[in-house]
């Protein structure tokens, strides 16, 4: 056999082993032949018959979970499987079929059984006799299995109850079982099928019944080794037909009574079963509901449409309820509940949502809700009057639906609101940031409304700020640390645009007032790249001129300048070599580069710098030595 | 030095001539550009603001959209405004109001990315410069609560030569309510894919349910409400539906009308394969457990919904035949008249 390609599964109808699991006796005989006679090997005899005992095991009373692939639906799934059988698959592909049903008969041995919550009970504690010795009510059934040793009786094992009517109604039958069975192949290097050890091959035992909405589920993989006896017979499980869609009442009552006879216990002998029975029968027509005579039962019982025409049993016996026969005679009757119980291999919940079938789900939107651009129907909004009649749909048509406004002068109105989800395409405006919602309120001239859709995004998202203190924080730091940054940049935008509209000597009085802008222009250097190098701001480095004029006159002499100037040679020196003292900047020097981040803005700093920068300031000075500043004219 | 240079039109001409500085002075923390992402992506948001009018969003319908960016914006706006006072608050929010808009921009584009990603991953960001306008659709349905895993995929420029189209990148998939499902996609699709949630191979029958309220309906001819499509058993056909739909009736137990008949189903199916011919290859056979179950065999559906995004042109009576009207079904596609029926302004 071919193994499948990616995305191929092969379905196989089953997978028996050689041998199912049991005790097993090899018999090794030798024989000595030729021809048809025998030889006689004399004084040398072939080795005598050996006898060799083995026995194949495989689970019976509990299943190894690590046997289990996947199970579907998926264990505490919720969603709407409603159109789904509940299926196991398990690893090993042959285990299915390793013991039989009854027997020599070839069946699989394992069933998975579907039950709401509450229809059956598990057994705790539990072992492998408790369930062997059956249920204690009368007429249960117990598993036909006789070759079980003590010692197994005593083991541990899952085990469930189970009404005898309600596992008959969902068993499958012995015919059916083999039917839901079958072994599937898939290659192996389909990752989303695929555990990594496993060799492709799976067998799948499936449900026969299906969810209900609305309910909760367990579902179980049980042993059925022995439980051939009581499971459902065709005669008891006919096909629902289209006339039983409207079969009359007083039949589904008389069913439900020919299914209750064999469970029916009354507390005087002397009353003779048919008037018991026609007394239910009464009482149920009386109540329009075969359960509801019961004491202790509601009227309706919870089984909805699918199971309303059904038996439904309650997992334990009915309380006494009193009837009354002929003459006035009463008598106490009660429902009893024979019961089977089964070995539980494996057993998984999940919750089945209201819902159908995807596809009719889906398929029947057109019919439904519909399938469209989000936007109100024009019919379903009235027009106040024939006029506006086009500008109203228009309004509609593009996704603004009218609302009742009250005003700001209390008067009562119409106004226009368009969410963010609209049918048609909307341009998107450049304008803003809107500071307040009243900015992004809007009229529409053609019918007078307001429109408020902006103006309530702009109430919503301040309001959903509002709600969440840490975006708020955030929000604040993050303002406070940017406008930091801006008003470094700007100031820097601001200094270089004032004085670079004044090549020549500023008029600067005081050393103070020279040192603060070449401070805040070194700051504004160390944060944005390159204005001092690039030169912008040329005349900051250099109060006196002299490097312009060093540009413009190649080879000037500093000792001249000087003398010329009446300025010490070695400010003079330092100007022309870029304000350079003994090799470093002056700035470098007095310590401003490596000023830490100041936590404070600009403003203040100007205010007084020289409380800033007291240090600062007075290396300058005293690095400046004798440097004078030129006179005022 | 007297010039105060932080009046605001020094300050915002600064800043505006020099778009570089705005945009290195908005860097945002992550957390802050998450959040307003989130607001973008309308996350938060009441569903009364989102969809205003009931009638807007019926039980059992789809919707498309157009998100409108001004609205959205304007929740950015109001959302920073908090704590604006001052004019110097205003003169910040005015000169960064680009920039930040710009950083949300790029950012709805990658966030979901983002989320579904493992920390500390880099992502790709594989977006065009200029955004795109973006959609989306609400779809309130049993569909939604039924099947929490939903795929929703959606294509846009189907050409001939490029039949599958160009996915468009999803940016968000929620469930507001638990039958209520948003999906934003950037750009306008041309085709949305609705696809039911693969898990692995499932069994089941089809439920006969017009109004998709998940109860099934009988009828006559199907007393228990449940229906197979059969399927093909040949070898190289073998899954396929049978052309033309052939659908036989599931037989259930009158005692519980849930529990399926598995064995008149058996005998069923063994006769209605046989009559059409595609039995096996053995016809006399016996119809096997695994051809039961491929008989059972439920594929994932997926549901197409195509529309031609055009974005103009909107007239009074347009709108719901422009977009998104075409419904295609993979499995049974609507003929035109159910259409018609389904949209019955067409004919005025």
């Amino acid at each position: 056999m071919p193994d499948p390609e990616p995305g191929q599964v092969i379905f196989h109808a089953a997978c028996r082993p050689a041998l199912t699991a049991g005790e097993y006796q090899l018999h090794v005989h030798h024989a000595l032949n030729q021809g048809t006679s025998r030889i006689d090997t004399g004084s040398k005899p072939l080795p005598p018959e050996r006898h060799y005992d083995f026995a194949i095991d495989a689970p019976r009373f509990t299943m190894d979970p690590s046997l289990i692939h996947a199970v579907f639906p998926p264990t505490n799934g919720v969603g709407s499987y409603v159109t789904r059988l509940p299926m196991i698959v398990l690893r090993r592909r042959t285990l299915p079929w390793e013991r039989e049903m009854t027997a020599g008969s070839a069946q699989p041995w394992m069933a998975v059984l579907l039950f709401e919550k509450g229809e059956a009970t598990t057994l705790s504690p539990c072992t492998v006799g408790d369930v062997l010795q059956g249920a204690a009510e009368a007429k249960s059934p117990k598993l036909a299995l006789g070759d079980v040793p003590q010692v197994v009786k005593g083991q541990p094992c899952l085990g469930i109850e189970v009404p005898l009517a309600l596992f008959q109604q969902i068993a499958p039958m012995a015919s059916e079982v083999p039917m839901l069975c079958h072994v599937r192949q898939v290659n192996t290097e389909d990752k989303e099928l695929m555990g990594m050890d496993d060799d492709g091959w799976f067998a799948v035992v499936m449900g026969n019944r299906l969810p209900e909405p609305g309910r909760k589920y367990e579902a179980c993989l049980v042993s059925l080794e022995g439980a051939a006896a009581f499971l459902p017979k065709p005669e008891h499980t006919p096909v629902l037909t289209a006339a039983d869609l409207n079969r009359p009442k007083f039949e589904v009552f008389n069913e439900t009574l020919q299914l209750m006879k064999g469970a029916l216990v009354a507390d005087n002998s002397e009353v003779h079963e048919d008037l018991v029975q026609s007394a239910i029968f009464e009482q149920m027509k009386a109540s329009d509901s075969p359960w509801a005579w019961q004491a202790g039962t509601a009227a309706s019982e919870p089984g909805g449409q699918a199971t309303q025409h059904g038996v439904k049993q309650s997992a334990k016996a009915s309380r006494w309820t009193e009837l009354a026969v002929d003459q006035g005679r009463k008598v106490k009757v009660q429902v009893q509940v024979p019961k089977v119980r089964l070995f539980l291999l494996a057993q998984w919940s999940f919750e089945c949502r209201e819902g159908g079938d995807f596809q009719a789900i889906l398929q029947a939107l057109p019919h439904n809700g519909g399938v469209a651009m989000l936007g109100m129907p024009p019919a379903l909004a009235q027009a106040p009057d024939a006029p506006t009649l086009t500008t109203w749909r228009a309004a509609l048509d593009t996704g603004h639906v009218p609302l009742q406004h009250l005003t700001r002068e209390g008067e009562q109105t119409l106004a226009w609101y368009r969410g963010p989800l609209t049918p048609v395409g909307v341009a998107r405006e450049t304008a803003g940031p809107y500071h307040s919602a009243d900015q992004a309120r809007r009229i529409d001239p053609a019918t007078g409304l307001e429109n408020l859709g902006y103006a309530s995004a702009f109430e919503i998202g301040r309001l959903l700020a509002l709600s969440d203190p840490r975006f708020a924080l955030d929000l604040l730091n993050w303002r406070r640390s940017s406008r930091l940054l801006l008003d470094r940049r700007v100031l820097g935008k601001v200094l270089q645009a004032q004085l670079g509209l004044h090549p020549e000597l500023p008029e600067l009085a005081l050393v103070q007032a020279t040192v603060l802008p070449r401070l805040l222009t070194t700051f504004a250097s160390t944060r944005f790249d390159g204005l001092m190098q690039a030169g912008k701001l040329g005349a900051l480095r250099d109060p006196t001129g002299l490097r312009d004029l060093q540009a413009q006159f190649a080879g000037l002499n500093a000792e001249a300048v000087a003398d010329a100037k009446g300025l010490q040679i070695e400010v003079v020196k330092s100007l022309m070599d870029g304000l350079l003292v003994g090799g470093t900047s002056v700035l470098e020097a007095v310590g401003f580069a490596e000023l830490p981040e100041l936590e404070t803005d600009l403003d203040t700093l100007a205010a007084n710098p020289a409380l800033h920068f007291a240090p600062q300031l007075q290396v300058f000075d005293q690095q400046l030595r004798g440097f004078q500043l030129p006179q005022r004219q | 030095m007297t010039t105060n240079w932080l009046t605001a039109p020094a300050y915002l001409k600064t800043v505006l001539d020099d778009a570089p500085v705005a945009l290195a002075a908005t860097k945002l923390p992550e957390p802050l550009a998450n959040w307003l992402t989130r607001l973008r992506l309308l996350y938060g948001v009441p569903f009364n603001v989102l969809v205003p009018d009931s009638r807007l969003l019926p039980v059992e319908s789809i919707r498309f959209f157009y998100i409108d960016r001004n609205f959205t914006d304007r929740l950015v706006d109001g959302a920073l405004s908090v704590g604006k006072t001052t004019t110097r608050e205003f003169t910040h929010a005015e000169a960064t109001n680009n920039a930040v808009r710009q950083v949300a921009d790029d950012e709805e584009r990658v966030l979901r990315t983002r989320f579904r990603s493992k920390r500390g991953s880099l992502i790709t960001r594989l977006v065009a410069t200029q955004p795109a306008d973006l959609t989306g659709l609400l779809l309130r349905s049993r569909a939604v609560s039924g099947w929490p895993g939903l795929e929703v995929k959606a294509y846009r420029n189907i050409t001939q030569s490029n039949p599958k189209g160009t996915p468009l990148s999803l940016l968000r998939m929620d469930r507001l309510a638990p039958d209520v499902l948003l999906c934003l996609f950037e750009g306008v699709p041309t085709r949305v894919d609705i696809e039911e949630p693969r898990e692995g191979i499932q069994f089941g029958v089809n439920a006969q349910d017009d109004n998709g309220d998940g109860v099934f309906e009988p009828s006559p001819a199907v007393p228990s409400g449940m229906q197979l499509d059969l399927r093909q058993l040949k070898e190289d056909q073998a899954g396929h539906p049978l052309a033309p739909n052939r659908k036989v009736a599931v037989p259930v137990r009158r005692g519980n009308r849930r529990v399926l008949h598995t064995q008149a189903l058996h005998d069923l199916l063994r006769t209605q394969l046989a009559a059409v011919g595609t039995a096996a290859t053995d016809p006399g056979a016996e119809l096997t457990a695994g051809e039961l179950a491929l008989q059972l065999w439920q594929p994932p559906f997926r549901q197409r919904f195509e529309g031609n995004g055009s974005a103009g042109g909107f007239t009074a009576h347009s709108q719901y035949l422009d977009a998104f009207l075409k419904v295609e079904l993979i499995a049974k596609p609507l003929k035109a008249e159910e259409l018609v029926r389904l949209f019955p302004q067409v004919n005025e």
